[in-house]
């Protein structure tokens, strides 16, 4: 006798309940189990349940919907372990689980979140969104007309939509980022408007957790009224959710490259003393993006010097690839601008900023140069290690700006000033001889 | 928004002209500059190359889209929600384009579904 077992598994309520009206089976696939002479009377059948218990459990892991391994995340490195009291979903099929609202802030756009997969607790009380952004190299094209930092894009998800009327940004320290091996994580409310397809879903918590050079996600957190009480203790219990392997998307640029791109030319002595591991990690402060991270690295001395080559969206879009001199009379206000943009960066002195004279200045090839001090928070060291550094920002009239870090320990407080001196002019701009040499074909960055 | 009524780059060009407001000036060089209103159709125009075709699409799926990217010089542009972007990826198994506004590179990124798209603009090089 042959003897069929079907197994079939309904739609949850509660991913019901969320879909706003739109019904979505969990469509598991029937499994059939066949077996000759099987007869139920006989005691055999009671051999078979471990079988049939391992096939229910196989097919609700598999079932589309719920198997992590199809989502974009688990594509680009991101572990994933489902907190308790959740139920995870795939968002792969159409009509998807998406949501729309206008921001509270003034912004013309309408708004869309459309996640990657979602996560349901049990009364459907809290829904988790999210969605996933992997590394996609930027370059030069005919739409774009100057070089995008791919890198920027997750901290433009965590500035755009950061509701700071709530509360302010705030950045994980190294114990809070450990356990994901992520870059940076940044915490804030999400700015949902009024004006949105949320439903009874009022109040909100928001991750952006960043893997450099591989993939970011952005967590929403959605809280119905009855669940408001718990936003802390979930965000709490659900920190473990997502671990990062490392798997970055492009290969590092070397720092000949880097110093191409940026017209930079570096002393092959201090060359030299380049460091193999960069440090890509920490906090942002003060929401300054381009402080944080850096480009390439020395150590001369026990002072390891940090250089990072900020980029700059605010030089005017047109007329400077293309054409064989920068438009500075047409965009002179956005030229001017941009020429500017370099300066935010001595918000973060913990002294008073000292600008150098031209003499030192002429040294860098640069047009302006400031020398700062700065102080890591203890919870975020450089490399581990380092928490004061002394800052030089220099910049080139119409091209553009680097941040020099001379990270070094307390005791070495005067050996630092010995290393900026000795060192002082072997990372600068290009010369002179080199910009004449391009005739205008400058590109700004 | 554009309507997809042509498929050369002239008249392309021409078209955004016509629908636009903007004003032509000379640079220090003596070449051309526009400045247009609103600012976001100038991604669009700077895009002008005459070693470039471009075609309109008026139902795109992801599939296609992809197949464009994967061209030489490919890239689409697209009008979504009343603003213009570039399709930065694709998501052929499951229909999501991910979008990026080139004029407003402070933005984050989106991701619609294809079929939310009413139309594309296709460029790549002849």
């Amino acid at each position: 006798m042959v003897f069929i077992i079907s197994i079939e598994i309904s739609t949850h309520s509660a991913y019901n309940d969320l879909m706003l009206g739109r019904l979505h089976s969990l469509d598991l696939p029937t499994y059939f189990l066949a077996y000759n002479d099987f007869d139920m009377r006989t005691t055999r059948f009671y051999h078979l349940l471990p079988l049939i218990f391992i096939t229910i459990l196989f097919c609700s892991k598999e079932g589309h919907g719920q198997d992590f391994s199809k989502t974009m995340a688990a594509e680009y490195g991101v572990k994933f372990t489902e907190p308790p009291h959740f139920k995870m979903y795939n968002n792969n099929d159409k009509p998807f689980l998406e949501y729309f609202f206008y921001m509270a802030k003034p912004d013309d756009r309408r708004r869309n979140i459309l996640p990657d997969f979602y996560l349901v607790n049990r009364d459907s009380s809290i829904l988790i969104l999210i969605e996933s952004y992997d590394y996609s190299p930027m370059v030069p094209d005919i739409f774009n007309h100057y070089w995008i930092d791919p890198s920027r894009i997750g901290f433009n998800h965590t500035v755009i939509y950061a509701d700071t009327t709530h509360g302010p940004v705030i950045y994980y320290p190294a114990r809070k980022r450990r356990y994901s091996n992520a870059d940076w994580i940044a915490e804030f409310t999400r700015d949902l408007g009024s004006r949105n397809t949320l439903g009874d879903f009022k109040y909100n918590r928001n991750l952006v957790i960043n893997k450099h050079e591989q993939i970011f996600l952005q967590v929403t957190y959605l809280f119905k009224e009855s669940s408001k009480a718990q936003m802390d203790e979930v965000l709490k219990s659900t920190q473990h959710m997502f671990r990062f392997e490392d798997r970055p998307q492009v290969s590092p640029a070397s720092i000949k490259t880097q110093l191409d791109r940026h017209y930079v030319q570096i002393d092959p002595d201090i060359l030299g003393d380049s460091l193999d591991t960069k440090w890509n990690e920490g906090k942002i402060y003060r929401n300054l993006y381009y402080f944080w991270g850096e480009q390439f690295a020395f150590e001369r001395n026990g002072i390891v010097i940090s250089v990072k080559f900020p980029t700059n969206d605010k030089w005017p879009y047109m007329n400077h690839l293309y054409q064989e001199r920068p438009d500075t009379t047409a965009n002179m206000d956005k030229w001017h601008s941009a020429d500017n943009d370099h300066r935010r960066f001595l918000a973060l002195a913990k002294d008073t900023p000292y600008k150098c004279p031209q003499a030192k200045t002429g040294k860098l090839n640069a047009d302006e140069a400031y020398v700062f001090s700065f102080s890591h928070d203890k919870d975020d060291l450089y490399r581990g290690v380092y928490r004061d550094c002394k800052v030089l920002v220099f910049h080139k009239r119409n091209l553009g700006s680097v941040i020099i870090k001379y990270y070094y320990r307390p005791q070495d407080n005067k050996k630092v000033k010995d290393v900026m001196e000795s060192t002082w002019g072997e990372i600068a701009f290009k010369d002179k001889a080199f910009f004449d040499s391009l005739d205008g074909k400058v590109y700004p960055y | 928004m554009l309507d997809g009524d042509t498929d050369d780059a002239q008249c392309y060009k021409d078209e955004l002209m016509d629908q636009y407001t903007f004003t032509q000036t000379t640079l220090e060089n003596g070449l051309p500059a526009y400045s247009y209103d609103p600012d976001d159709v100038v991604s669009y125009m700077c895009s002008y190359r005459s070693d470039y075709t471009i075609s309109f699409d008026d139902t795109p799926s992801a599939a296609d889209i992809q197949g464009i990217l994967d061209m030489s010089g490919g890239k689409v542009g697209v009008s979504y929600n009343g603003h213009n972007y570039v399709v930065n990826k694709v998501k052929k198994s499951n229909g999501k384009v991910r979008l990026f506004d080139p004029t407003n590179p402070n933005n984050p990124y989106i991701w619609v579904p294809d079929s939310d798209l009413n139309g594309v603009y296709n460029f790549y090089r002849n």
